[in-house]
């Protein structure tokens, strides 16, 4: 139990600053102060507020804001303001000037877990060889995969060398070329799923059907060539752009915002360790 | 531009075609193909993830933080607290040891409290502006602002049919999503019917899209094989 409240303990305090940081204003409101800017000096700087100038000193714990022509405010050191610059400035809450470097926690230590599938994938292997399972020899062949790929990654960023050649053939004639074709295989094993789904059994279907032919032939010029006689807002480009940009923009933002309180939820659910399941509710 | 050798381009033919072998039937080819390409990511990955993250983002910062701090606490010394970092790392590896998994959970707790942590940040930046912005007037003038209080331009009846298409597909959508009570009341029930309808229309826009997607890519590697490789056209 005590194991289990330390790691509860531990998933909200990684939580708690991110949570934190997005609602605690980066500056101290009551100190914050918003204007134009006059002029700047190493010093201080001149804002226009309420029609009366304001001196701010140029102190380590002041941060700036600068608003962008959209209204969102980005930091900016007191040097690159220009006069006219929409501004506010006020002493540092600290929390946000800490989130590259707790990015940048978090990032290494996921990236820590990367050995873990390698560890996974070589116990797999090691295991069919071990056994001599059947096609045991792929899994000499993925091992050795593994080691070029090592090797090929050396070369990554290299000026010249065998290093770089490496890399170059790995990369561009070995990897890329098998990915792409992996990822195109897709388009046969659709072809022969929507044979399945577009057989029109309701208007659900049929509905689905026609707007998905609308979408493809709209991308090709055959859509073109085969409504180019009709009216412009009958046309299979201008129809397909319609259905992309209007009828299905409209319906993901409706399934988005669902998805927003949802995954809102849950990320409430993990934070406060509310979480139950197999591998929540497992004994320590 | 670099001169690519023959049989550079054999190579990527030869699995190009091997990869394709598994459209006659599945067969040892296309599976040890499949090794080789699982094996080359890992591999090959694993040191860029070193190179490109955990190098300048972790070792540099740790090692010179240790050489400042061989110097006599030298400034920068702080850095040398990535070690705790790496000693927290070392936790995911618990995972393959029945005993001390518990260890691996502390550092999956923090993940997770993470990743949550974010999501709120995320979710709330990414989706306020798209909330916003569906709140579209349903009389429009062509540039799209509303009647009262837009611009000068002329009112449009075809904007003002895509907003109110849009608008509407949206609120039917979410109240078909809306499962917090049955869809008994007879207005409800219409409305999440009509949001089911055109939500068909969205899968469908999608397949179409992913289609055209897969197939934009076959028609890359098909060009690649008749061109490059064959010297056809």
């Amino acid at each position: 139990m005590t194991k289990r409240r330390f790691i509860a303990l531990v998933t909200f305090l990684a939580g708690l600053y991110y949570f934190l940081e997005f609602v605690v204003p980066p500056t101290i409101p009551w100190r914050t102060v918003r204007g134009e800017v006059v002029s700047v000096s190493p010093q201080s700087i001149t804002l226009l507020v309420n029609g009366q100038q304001q001196q701010i000193p140029v102190e380590p714990t002041l941060k700036v804001y600068r608003e962008r022509p959209t209204g969102a405010p980005e930091s900016v050191e007191p040097a690159q303001l220009r006069p006219g610059d929409r501004v506010s400035a006020g002493p540092t809450t600290y929390l946000s000037d800490w989130l590259t470097p707790v990015n940048n926690f978090f990032i290494v230590l996921g990236s820590m877990a990367w050995g873990m599938g390698l560890i996974s994938l070589a116990m797999v292997h090691s295991g069919n060889i071990r056994r001599r399972r059947p096609e045991w020899y792929g899994s000499v062949v993925f091992f050795l995969a593994v080691g070029g790929g090592i090797v090929a990654g050396l070369g990554y960023g290299a000026e010249g060398g065998w290093l770089k050649e490496a890399n170059d053939v790995v990369f561009n004639y070995l990897l890329r070329p098998m990915s792409s074709t992996v990822f195109s295989l897709l388009a046969f094993h659709m072809a022969t799923a929507s044979y399945r789904a577009f057989r029109v059994k309701s208007g659900e279907a049929a509905l689905m059907m026609t707007s998905a032919f609308v979408v493809m032939l709209g991308q090709i010029p055959i859509g073109l060539w085969l409504t180019h006689g009709l009216p412009s807002f009958l046309q299979l480009p201008v129809m397909a752009q319609w259905v992309l940009y209007i009828a299905n923009s409209a319906a993901v933002r409706g399934m988005w915002f669902g998805m927003m309180v949802g995954a809102i939820a849950v990320g409430l659910r993990f934070w406060l360790s509310l979480e139950r399941g197999a591998f929540f509710d497992r004994e320590l | 531009m670099e001169e690519i050798a023959p049989w550079q381009i054999w190579l990527a033919a030869i699995v190009t075609l091997g990869i394709y072998s598994y459209l006659i039937s599945d067969n040892k080819l296309y599976r040890l193909l499949l090794n080789v390409m699982i094996g080359l990511g890992v591999g090959y990955n694993f040191i860029i993830m070193w190179k490109q993250v955990l190098q300048p983002l972790w070792w540099e910062p740790m090692t010179r933080g240790f050489a400042a701090v061989f110097n006599g606490f030298a400034p920068g010394s702080a850095g040398a607290l990535w070690v705790l970092v790496g000693l927290l790392g070392t936790l995911w590896y618990f995972q393959f040891s029945r005993k001390y998994l518990w260890l691996s959970r502390i550092v999956i707790g923090m993940t997770l409290g993470a990743g949550a942590g974010v999501v709120f940040k995320q979710q709330l930046l990414m989706n306020m502006p798209q909330i916003a912005d569906s709140f579209r007037p349903l009389i429009a003038r062509a540039d799209g602002t509303p009647l009262v209080g837009g611009s000068d331009a002329p009112l449009s009846l075809w904007m003002s049919l895509n907003n109110i298409i849009f608008v509407g597909t949206i609120v039917c959508v979410m109240v078909y999503f809306f499962f917090s009570f049955e869809h008994k009341w007879a207005p409800v029930r219409h409305t999440a019917r009509l949001g089911r309808w055109l939500l068909m229309v969205s899968f469908g826009a999608f397949f179409g899209n992913t289609v055209m997607t897969r197939m934009a890519v076959f028609l890359e590697r098909l060009q690649f094989l008749l061109m490059d490789w064959l010297r056809v056209g």
